[in-house]
C-alpha cells in the first residue's frame, strides 16, 4: 500500500454498472513522481485525509463482489499517524 | 518476493472490513547490499517484524495469500524476517 492524501470526490454520472454507488475519490500519493489516482473509498475519507491506497485489482474485484468489475485502486485505511 | 527494511509503522484510525487489526509497516525496498532501492511503501505484517527488521516482502495478489485469504484488500505483506543480509555468504 502507499500513503496519500485525499484531494476530493471524483463524481461521475455515466459509469460502468459495476461502479454504481461506489464512492470514488482523487488521491495524491506522497511518494514523489507518483501521479494522482482515483480510488474506491472504503473508509469514508474526507478531503485532506491521509490514507493508505491499495493497488491490487484482484483483491478489489473480489471485495466488491460484483463479478468482473473494472476496479483496481482502493482506499483501505485512514491513517492516524506514522511512527519512525 | 523482495528484500526490504522496516523504517516505521503506520497507525490507522479506520480500516476497511477484512483488514481487522493488522499491523502496517513502512518498508523501504533494498538491494542485495541493503541499499535503499525505491520509495517507501506500506505493507501488512504477518511475522512480527518491527522497526529495524530486514524482511522479505511480497507484492501483488500473493500478499493477501500471506494473510491466509485471497480477499483481503492488501497489495504488500512482510512474510519473513531476514536473519542475515547479503549474498555470497556461506551457510554455517
Amino acid at each position: 500500500m502507499e500513503l496519500g492524501r485525499v484531494l476530493g470526490p471524483a463524481p461521475s454520472n455515466v459509469k460502468h454498472p459495476a461502479l454504481a454507488g461506489l464512492k470514488l475519490v482523487f488521491v495524491k500519493p506522497e511518494a514523489r513522481g507518483r501521479g494522482v489516482v482515483v480510488a474506491w473509498d472504503l473508509v469514508d475519507a474526507g478531503r485532506g485525509d491521509r490514507v493508505l491506497v491499495m493497488r491490487e485489482g484482484g483483491a478489489a474485484v473480489r471485495l466488491l463482489g460484483r463479478g468482473a468489475a473494472p476496479v483496481r485502486t482502493v482506499l483501505v485505511a485512514n491513517v492516524e499517524r506514522v511512527d519512525g | 518476493m523482495k528484500a526490504g527494511r522496516v523504517v516505521g509503522s503506520v497507525v490507522a484510525a479506520r480500516v476497511a472490513e477484512g483488514l481487522g487489526d493488522r499491523k502496517f509497516l513502512l518498508v523501504v525496498p533494498v538491494d542485495e547490499e541493503d541499499r535503499a532501492e525505491g520509495d517507501a511503501f506500506v505493507a501488512c505484517d504477518v511475522v512480527g517484524a518491527g522497526r529495524g527488521s530486514r524482511v522479505i516482502w511480497v507484492g501483488g495478489k500473493e500478499a493477501a495469500l500471506g494473510l491466509g485469504r485471497d480477499d483481503v484488500p492488501v497489495d504488500a505483506a512482510c512474510v519473513a524476517i531476514l536473519e542475515r543480509h547479503g549474498r555470497g555468504e556461506e551457510e554455517r
